[in-house]
């Protein structure tokens, strides 16, 4: 697949507490952007012959519908009657719609398709979304909610590598960082910054984990079009192109897992991705990573392999995941301030590999971008997916 | 939500302690599922499991579902017969009374209440130095 995909078009909505607008207002913004993106233009209804929608909980999250294919259409009538398929795999589920849509195109069934992912996260009530991860059976009744599997993690982290202080130190440097990176982009939900002290003094939410630590309930759209590779110079001068893709599951019950401090799944994926793309983790700009929780961004730092295991506290610590240091992380904000619109995300963080590599993002820019990398870890650490990009044609 | 069916399909592990040791690579799984974990194999001798071990790692939530009591703290632990388990703990106010490595036994305790009913199943109580 390596060097055979392009993007050609991306665009998304500011992310945030949208009660204004619903699922299809969402994908039909984010669709009108990725258009408008097309430098050359395109004409959606004629050439783009398939589309991925990723959903995590879509119509659920809402309480509404059951979300198919064809809730696509209602957003975007230019799709009718085409192939549209539409994928869930936990927080994964937009970087993995974007792989099988790449996949279409790197297979040759299609030479130009769409990639969606939408979310709707703020109109389900905080206690049925606590419930909803919690309800699997080999889970069922012990009171586990998203954040609990993460800190599960943290804790062993922090006793095999650090200490309980040193954790609440790294944890708060990272949402401060993010933070920042949040206000410099216009799609962020939050858009202020914060300080190391309100970040370890904010109530806890599951120990080790207080407010600050944890991505906000947003919602959001975002949309990518992808193309075969020669095709691209055809819509745009300064196409991105598909590097490297890979995907892991897995055992769900955590117990089970080989190891407490580091997500195998992650590991895996990016060992896929990083051997498909003929880089090393030392090639990266930057990346865009799954901080669902900011431990979850100290845990990528060692699982995508930014640095030793042990070692993620020395990259926040130093400011060399900061915007200017050796391998910038969430220059959007992240999860933790651009939001975490489940389906939305991956393709978010596509978007913004999109804007780093046509130097588009502004004050967020990541000086010379070539190539860069993007992250989703979910399911609870049980699937990840990892996408790397650049704007050489490989 | 249908809760029932799930306790009663899990009601040896939850009530019993039931692990299932598979007979060709001896890995003990726990709550039960269609294959053995590490090997894939059918092939389960059922073993008790025992009720003391050591915790693997924690978290205490602050912030639940309303069925459940808070703060609620929970723990992976690694039992002394093999097997792991991951619950709820009994008897403990914060995290200050939980850490890595400390020995705990399983207890039968409420789990959450919900519509009226109690559900039961195994916790972890944190077991006193003295009385390892």
């Amino acid at each position: 697949m390596r060097g055979k995909v392009a993007i050609i078009g991306a665009g998304l909505v500011k992310f945030g507490e949208l009660f204004d607008k619903s699922l299809y207002d969402l994908i039909s913004e984010a669709a009108e952007n990725c258009i408008n993106s097309v430098d050359k233009g395109i004409y959606f209804e004629k050439e783009v012959q398939a589309a991925w929608i990723g959903t995590c909980m879509g119509g659920i999250s809402a309480q509404r519908d059951v979300l198919s294919g064809a809730a696509l259409i209602d957003a975007l009538p230019g799709l009718k009657l085409k192939g549209v398929t539409r994928v869930e795999n936990a927080c994964a589920t937009g970087s993995d719609a974007f792989r099988n849509a790449a996949m279409a195109v790197a297979a040759g069934v299609y030479d130009i398709v769409a990639a969606v992912g939408a979310e709707k996260m703020r109109e389900k009530e905080p206690q049925n979304f606590l419930r909803f991860v919690a309800a699997r059976e080999q889970v069922f009744n012990r009171g586990l909610i998203a954040p609990s599997y993460f800190a599960m993690y943290a804790n062993a982290w922090a006793k095999k590598y650090a200490s309980e202080e040193k954790l609440r130190e790294y944890m708060s440097k990272v949402a401060v960082k993010n933070h920042h990176n949040g206000t410099l982009c216009p799609y962020s939900h939050f858009m202020f910054e914060i300080t190391e002290e309100q970040a370890s003094t904010a109530p806890i939410v599951s120990y080790p984990f207080r407010l600050f630590d944890c991505c906000p309930q947003t919602d959001g759209a975002a949309m990518v079009i992808l193309c075969k590779a020669e095709l691209a110079k055809k819509y745009t001068d300064s196409p991105i192109y598909l590097l490297g893709s890979g995907l892991s599951a897995d055992v769900y019950w955590i117990p089970n897992r080989q190891s407490l401090t580091s997500a195998l799944a992650t590991v895996y994926a990016a060992k896929e991705a990083y051997k498909m793309a003929k880089i090393t983790p030392n090639d990266l700009d930057f990346a865009e990573v799954h901080d669902c929780f900011t431990f979850t961004e100290l845990l990528d730092y060692e699982d995508l392999g930014f640095c030793k295991p042990g070692e993620a506290g020395k990259l926040i610590t130093e400011g060399e995941v900061h915007i200017g240091g050796r391998i910038p992380v969430n220059t959007s904000g992240g999860l933790k301030a651009k939001g975490h619109p489940i389906g939305a995300t991956g393709i978010g963080q596509i978007c913004e590999n999109w804007f780093q590599l046509r130097n588009e993002a502004g004050k967020r820019q990541v000086d010379g971008a070539e190539i860069g990398l993007q992250h989703n870890l979910g399911g609870p650490l049980a699937v990840a997916c990892v996408n790397i990009f650049t704007n050489k044609k490989p | 939500m249908t809760d029932l069916p799930y306790v009663w399909r899990q009601r040896k592990s939850y009530f019993q302690l039931i692990g299932y040791k598979c007979k060709k690579c001896e890995r003990i799984n726990y709550p039960k599922l269609p294959r053995c974990i590490e090997c894939g194999s059918k092939d389960f001798e059922e073993v008790r499991l025992s009720r003391t071990g050591k915790i693997l790692t924690y978290i205490v939530n602050y912030y639940m579902p309303e069925e459940f009591d808070r703060p609620l703290g929970q723990g992976v632990v690694e039992l002394d017969s093999g097997g792991r388990l991951m619950t709820q703990f009994t008897e403990i106010e914060s995290e200050k009374d939980i850490e890595i490595g400390m020995p705990v036994e399983i207890v039968i305790r409420r789990m959450s209440t919900k519509d009226g009913l109690n559900y039961y199943g195994p916790k972890l109580r944190p077991l006193k130095k003295d009385k390892q």
